[in-house]
């Protein structure tokens, strides 16, 4: 299972430098084609390719195996949705409320502190931000 | 006598004084959090700035510099995290040194030949501006392509493991550094067809993602009984440390002036050159390169220091830019109706000896604010996982989306983090994919220019390597470098030094 998906990755890359490739073929040419655009990606993928197929078939013979599976599986998918969730969330509801809820729902779901210092962590921590990057940094944040 | 008094202005006058010092201290933190580069802070002083009087202004900027180069150093050791670019070479082997419990150690000797490569930077600024601004004014295209190329060896250094997958990243990061619009014909180039990408990925939301939104990712996939805590240790070292690392500070001293000096070769580039070096160079280092060796702190932190000095050199005499701040603090001469170049040195030399004695005076307030910091700074590596990971997911947030104040940026950050995250749970290094990224835009552009200067033809092309002297000692330097990472060179070196220790025994 493991030693299939590494098999899998090697393919993906094999797919990307294919696609890349393309890509390159596709480019523009206005003048020469010595000085063209094209001509260094075009030089790039076509050895991407070639390096990864070298990758891919050495390590169909190799015996090495990658551990990719994380340790703590709940907790590392759990992260990715709510990372995920707090972006699609900053344009949203401003991006304020959204951080406060992104850092109290993670403390909380990785059972770092109780419920009141999880929300005193994330005010203040967002306060902090705000006063500096708003403030000193003139960023603006959605 | 009147270049004495410029030059100490900045530490008489206390409203410079103190706009130093200021910079300094800002800088340093700015520095130390990943995702607000030094550019971005200056950038943003630039806007703050503006009603001001010039001098206060340039002194809070060379503070900010001075600190944000160096502050970069902190994320580095603490959280394998650069705060910067220019920090990217001190994660190899600064984090592994705080794994062992000796980060305060790390970053205390940062701090000392930080002040060395600064004071070093500022003797040649001094001194030699004229003699090597003169020389980088000769480069041709066809010169710039061989430094990049030269860069681009460094991948044999930066690989861990198959050197193969590092090849293979760094084809990778040049391919993601050349996507936008062509800068030489305005063409298209890997942009699927979307009208986001035109404008090219940046290099920090690349740099966040793949160093700082990766280790999130890393972290994760780890046990969370074992937070990202380090014990930071003893902080001051001792004179004889300091002495003994002195000849390698000295060494990426002089690398970091002259990489500075070269246009777009920044503090970066300097770093990863000096480190390279002093792998190759140094026969017994503390511990094996990689694994915490104090060499690989103080030559990268020693070289990005020292190439502040040297990119001011031909931004004040030629109004070249020497890195992306230099090219920054040249918008801040154009806002207050001065025009950097050779004309500056002649119409007001005033002015480069108070931007030279408070590049000196931030080195001071560098030793000083960068030893107090380091306390402080202790704290944030005693949070645990649960809550650091988090924050710094928010920072690296932050960090991608105040370059354009754009949401599709925060995305494509997090893209380039699972990227960093893959490579790195299937054996592939992130550093030369970096490196690609840099450097590749570099190549394009200075391949092409060079072809194009050769009316496209190659014979024609490949003789400039040959007819000019710059060109003939790069391309010689060039490919020494890349025989020198073969084995039969490495045959022919152990062969010729046992014949040279025959004769000397004899």
């Amino acid at each position: 299972m493991i030693r299939s998906t590494q098999f899998y990755f090697n393919l993906i890359l094999v797919g990307i430098s294919i696609i890349l490739i393309n890509q390159s073929l596709n480019i523009h040419v206005k003048d020469e084609f010595l000085s063209s655009p094209k001509i260094f990606p075009l030089f790039l993928s076509i050895t991407m390719l070639i390096l990864a197929l070298v990758i891919l078939f050495k390590e169909i013979k190799s015996k090495e195996v990658y551990n990719i599976l994380p340790e703590n599986l709940l907790f590392f998918l759990g992260f990715i949705i709510l990372t995920f969730l707090y972006i699609f969330f900053i344009p949203i509801i401003k991006f304020s409320f959204a951080t406060v809820a992104f850092l109290f729902i993670c403390f909380i779901f990785f059972k770092t502190t109780n419920i009141w210092k999880s929300m005193v962590i994330s005010v203040g921590f967002v306060i902090v931000i705000v006063i500096i990057f708003e403030r000193v940094f003139n960023i603006i944040f959605p | 006598m009147d270049v004495l008094l410029n030059f100490l202005m900045p530490i008489l006058n206390l409203e410079l004084l103190l706009m130093v010092a200021l910079g300094t201290f800002a800088g340093i933190y700015v520095g130390a959090i990943p995702g607000l580069s030094v550019t971005m802070a200056v950038a943003l002083l630039l806007s703050l700035t503006y009603s001001w009087d010039l001098l206060p202004a340039l002194a809070l900027i060379i503070g900010i510099y001075t600190g944000g180069v160096y502050g970069g150093s902190r994320a580095a050791i603490l959280l394998n995290i650069p705060g910067g670019p220019s920090a990217v070479a001190t994660t190899f082997d600064g984090y592994p040194i705080a794994q062992r419990g000796e980060a305060g150690q790390a970053m205390g000797l940062a701090t000392i030949t930080s002040v060395i490569g600064g004071m070093v930077g500022v003797v040649f600024l001094a001194f030699t501006t004229p003699v090597v601004s003169q020389l980088a004014l000769h480069f041709a295209h066809r010169d710039y392509f061989l430094l990049a190329f030269m860069g681009l060896l460094l991948v044999g250094s930066l690989s861990k493991g198959s050197f193969i997958k590092s090849v293979f990243a760094a084809f990778l990061g040049i391919i993601i550094g050349l996507v936008g619009l062509d800068n030489i014909t305005a063409v298209p180039r890997l942009t699927f067809g979307m009208l986001d990408l035109q404008r090219g990925f940046n290099i920090i939301v690349v740099i966040l993602g793949l160093f700082g939104f990766s280790e999130v990712l890393y972290q994760m996939s780890k046990s969370f009984s074992v937070t990202v805590t380090n014990k930071v240790g003893k902080i001051v070292p001792t004179l004889a440390f300091i002495i003994k690392f002195l000849p390698l500070s000295l060494q990426s001293s002089l690398i970091g002036v002259l990489s500075g000096v070269l246009p777009g070769v920044g503090g970066e580039i300097a770093a990863l050159f000096s480190y390279d070096r002093a792998k190759k160079t140094v026969k017994k280092p503390t511990r094996p390169f990689g694994e915490g060796a104090y060499e690989g702190v103080v030559a990268p932190e020693t070289a990005n220091s020292a190439a502040i000095g040297g990119a001011l050199i031909p931004m004040l005499t030629l109004g070249i830019p020497g890195d992306a701040v230099t090219a920054v603090i040249i918008g801040a001469f154009v806002i207050h109706g001065l025009n950097p170049g050779p004309l500056l040195m002649i119409d007001s030399p005033d002015m480069f000896w108070v931007i030279t004695g408070s590049l000196f005076l931030s080195n001071i307030f560098l030793l000083i604010f960068g030893f107090m910091g380091i306390k402080a700074f202790q704290k944030i590596v005693t949070i645990p996982k649960g809550i650091l990971l988090p924050i710094i997911t928010v920072l690296t947030v932050i960090g991608a989306y105040s370059i354009n104040n754009s949401i599709t940026d925060i995305y494509w950050m997090i893209a380039f983090g699972f990227v960093g995250y893959f490579f790195r749970i299937f054996g592939f290094s992130v550093a030369p994919l970096v490196l690609g990224v840099i450097l590749g835009p570099l190549i394009d552009k200075s391949l092409r220019a060079s072809l194009i200067a050769s009316q496209h033809n190659f014979g024609d092309f490949l003789l400039g390597f040959v007819t000019s002297p710059i060109s003939l000692v790069l391309f010689l330097i060039t490919t020494l470098a890349v025989l020198s990472g073969t084995s039969p060179y490495k045959k022919v070196k152990s062969f010729i030094g046992r014949k040279v220790k025959l004769i000397f025994n004899r």
